[in-house]
């Protein structure tokens, strides 16, 4: 038995155990109102009475945008009471029972970790995890936890995974694509110790916020172009964390992109090898080439999965990109939820649906067969 | 739609008889949109449409965050949800009853402007005025309102002007402290145009678009850090209007600051003209001291009063910011400061400057005045 600092009890969780099954790197849990406090000192219940959850926004309530219709939610994904991700049972019937997913990696987004306040966020991501941990990830060991960090603080963010990076319910740490500096900037380096030393892959979901405009060209007026614009901000963190040398300081650290679609990163990785051949002088401490270090380093999952008129087009650029870098993933709960069973085109071609669907998360996560595991 | 559309003619003073005064009108009060529901009735069918299938996203800011103690006074009246200012009824009844105030400047602060589509935007500026005219201005004959405009989008925000101004109870603009780019900016010159034709005061109030970092340093962590540190973006706002040239270009406008202090102006200026004497070559257009430019066309109100109350203080700011004619009454109502507004007078020696202050600088503002048995002040 593990005893976390805070006294939670944890279960006797073994690793995942994936066979026939699928991976979804993607589901988002959302804590029940006032679920939270529990895990929170009376101080920091205090703070979010009187001074709510201040981020980069400078509003009470909504995001950068309105949400969509609906909440950006899946219609049928409501639950009684509260809000879709609330209701582990609706997550297991509609995800986990419905799609054979025998590893669901939770990713709680909201605002802990882009709170102004760093030592606010701290408290809110240890009580996030602490939550995840005790009402999902124990209760239902097909779920794990990606755990929010408050990435802008970097010692904060480093002892959170100190706290809790060795409970077996936790399989990742989460970080977001909006962030002050580029992901490969130094500032950031104790997080990825930390994350090595646990051996714990980041997965940076798509997100607002960051305290930057949405662009390097200013603001986007609308949703559409906003939306658009994601696999921009994944593009900046690639080409940083590439160019920064950040895979030779830690050479077993591993990143899953999340929500920032897999296409577009093949034509960058080309364009990132071809001036890196011009201009490798300027980074003369690069051990390899771009695409080398991607191949070993970054994965990207599907949803929302890219949908060119023709089907093989999206295969080529999977190959182009790398077929053991792709994994699943289903947004559950949000609007843009992609289906294992019917997001793919029908003549995808079923040994590459597989290595995405389970092969390529085995790799990431360090599950690949092992029969100790299996035993278990 | 230009601003030119307001004939000028159109904004022909009040009668003036020896028989009214100018007013007493505080300059800063906030009107609390209690839901973004509230507005639904205001927009058309398709925003309302928009917004109920979006399940109605809020834009309060959180420029006074709801629980904190700068929300609200302990003593005000409150609605069913507990929040001061939710109605004209209970705004009214606080704020006149001691019985000072002829008049009161409705700003109110829902976030409108930091809505990043242009057309939402606007949407949502034309329902909000609607709402303050119905709700509040038809309540009580005493409120008068800023003008809350899309002010993303230049053209439109004149737009807003142009059409609004033609009711008359609304008599200012009200401009947010940080903008995406400085107001002084040429492209953003058809809001000085327009509220130059229509003779209304533009009011900069704390507060902002948030489309970067509130701050040239970055951004703050705590409320308290913003709060206190948004008179850096105002200075800078200031210097814009001077720099660009506005005044020149427009030279009827006033700005009236508000809700931000006015402490910090002396050494502002002081700054400003020792800079401009380095520097004037490269804006010839400036023909005087910016110092002598923003004390004849800029206001400030009074509260937050910083600390003027304690005795001396007040009479300290005003020597050293060069005028007796800068400072308007304010109560900031509902919000909770330190001091009280009409604590103000402690700070003074002199009942000229109460008289100023309450009532002779902001004659020029509003042009708002009451009956009187007497000429005094006229």
């Amino acid at each position: 038995m593990t005893i976390l600092d805070n006294g939670i009890v944890a279960r006797p969780l073994g690793k995942p155990v994936v066979t026939t099954g699928i991976i979804d790197v993607d589901i988002h849990p959302s804590p029940p109102a006032g679920a939270l406090n529990e895990y929170l000192s009376s101080k920091w219940q205090k703070h979010f009475a009187e001074y709510g959850g201040r981020t980069h926004v400078g509003r009470t309530g909504t995001g950068e945008y309105p949400p969509l219709y609906g909440g950006s939610m899946r219609a049928d994904a409501w639950p009684e009471k509260g809000l879709p991700g609330s209701d582990l049972g609706l997550i297991q019937k509609q995800v986990l029972d419905e799609f054979n997913v025998q590893l669901g990696v939770l990713q709680c987004l909201g605002v802990p970790m882009q709170l102004l306040n760093q030592d606010f966020s701290a408290a809110m991501c240890q009580a996030t995890n602490d939550w995840q941990l005790e009402h999902l990830v124990y209760q239902e060991p097909r779920l794990r936890a990606a755990i929010p960090i408050p990435f802008e603080s970097p010692d904060l963010a480093a002892a959170e995974i100190c706290r809790v990076g060795s409970d077996p319910g936790v399989i990742s740490i989460l970080m977001l694509s909006k962030t002050l500096r580029p992901l490969g900037n130094r500032h950031y380096w104790p997080i990825y110790q930390a994350a090595v030393d646990h051996g714990l892959p980041i997965q940076v979901h798509l997100s607002q916020g960051g305290g930057h405009p949405n662009t390097g060209s200013g603001w986007t007026s609308y949703q559409v172009e906003y939306h658009t614009g994601h696999t921009q901000s994944f593009q900046s963190q690639l080409c940083s964390l590439i160019f920064e040398g950040t895979f030779d300081r830690f050479p077993d650290l591993k990143f899953v992109f999340v929500e920032g679609n897999v296409a577009h990163f093949a034509p960058l990785m080309q364009r990132m090898d071809y001036h890196w051949e011009t201009l490798r002088s300027e980074v003369p401490d690069l051990q390899r080439k771009p695409s080398e270090y991607i191949a070993d380093h970054i994965w990207a999952s599907t949803q929302p999965i890219d949908e060119p008129d023709k089907p093989e087009h999206l295969v080529q650029m999977i190959e182009e990109f790398g077929v053991g870098n792709v994994l699943f993933a289903s947004d559950y709960p949000h609007f843009d939820f992609d289906s294992a069973a019917g997001a793919f085109p029908r003549n995808f071609p079923a040994d590459l649906l597989d290595k995405i669907m389970r092969g390529n998360g085995q790799r990431v996560f360090g599950l690949e067969a092992n029969p100790a595991w299996r035993n278990m | 739609m230009s601003a030119s559309t307001v004939a000028t003619e159109d904004l022909d003073l009040p009668p003036k008889t020896k028989h009214t005064r100018a007013a007493v009108v505080d300059c800063d009060v906030h009107p609390v949109l209690p839901s973004a529901q509230s507005l639904l009735p205001y927009l058309d069918d398709y925003w309302h449409d928009q917004l109920v299938a979006q399940l109605v996203p809020s834009y309060e800011p959180n420029y006074h965050p709801p629980g904190s103690p700068i929300a609200q006074r302990k003593d005000a009246q409150v609605g069913s949800d507990g929040r001061a200012a939710t109605t004209a009824a209970d705004l009214v009844a606080d704020l006149f009853s001691d019985g000072f105030a002829d008049f009161a400047v409705l700003n109110c602060l829902y976030g409108v402007q930091q809505i990043q589509q242009p057309r939402r935007e606007q949407a949502h500026a034309r329902a909000l005025n609607d709402w303050i005219a119905e709700e509040w201005l038809d309540h009580d004959a005493r409120l008068r309102a800023s003008i809350v405009v899309p002010q993303g989008t230049p053209q439109l925000a004149a737009e807003e002007i142009v059409s609004r101004a033609k009711d008359r109870r609304f008599v200012q603009v009200l401009l947010l402290g940080q903008s995406e780019l400085l107001y002084g900016r040429q492209i953003n010159w058809p809001i000085w145009e327009a509220a130059e034709h229509a003779g209304l005061p533009v009011a900069i109030h704390i507060g902002g678009v948030f489309r970067q970092a509130p701050t040239s340093a970055g951004w703050p962590s705590t409320y308290l850090e913003w709060y206190v540190g948004q008179q850096s973006n105002v200075e800078a706002q200031l210097s814009s209007l001077v720099a660009e040239g506005v005044f020149q270009k427009f030279p009827e406008t006033k700005v009236v600051v508000s809700e931000l202090g006015f402490n910090w102006v002396a050494p502002y200026l002081w700054k400003f003209d020792k800079l401009w004497k380095s520097f004037r070559t490269e804006t010839p257009w400036i023909d005087r001291p910016p110092s002598e430019i923003i004390r004849e066309n800029v206001r400030f109100t009074i509260a937050p009063s910083d600390g003027a109350e304690q005795p001396g203080r007040l009479d300290a700011a005003v020597d050293r910011m060069g005028s007796d004619r800068m400072l308007v009454y304010s109560s900031d109502y509902p919000h909770q400061h330190s001091s009280a507004p009409r604590d103000f007078v402690n700070g003074t020696s002199d009942p000229a400057l109460i008289e100023r202050i309450s009532r002779l600088n902001s004659a020029d503002l509003y042009r708002l005045t009451v009956e009187s048995d007497t000429n005094k002040g006229e």
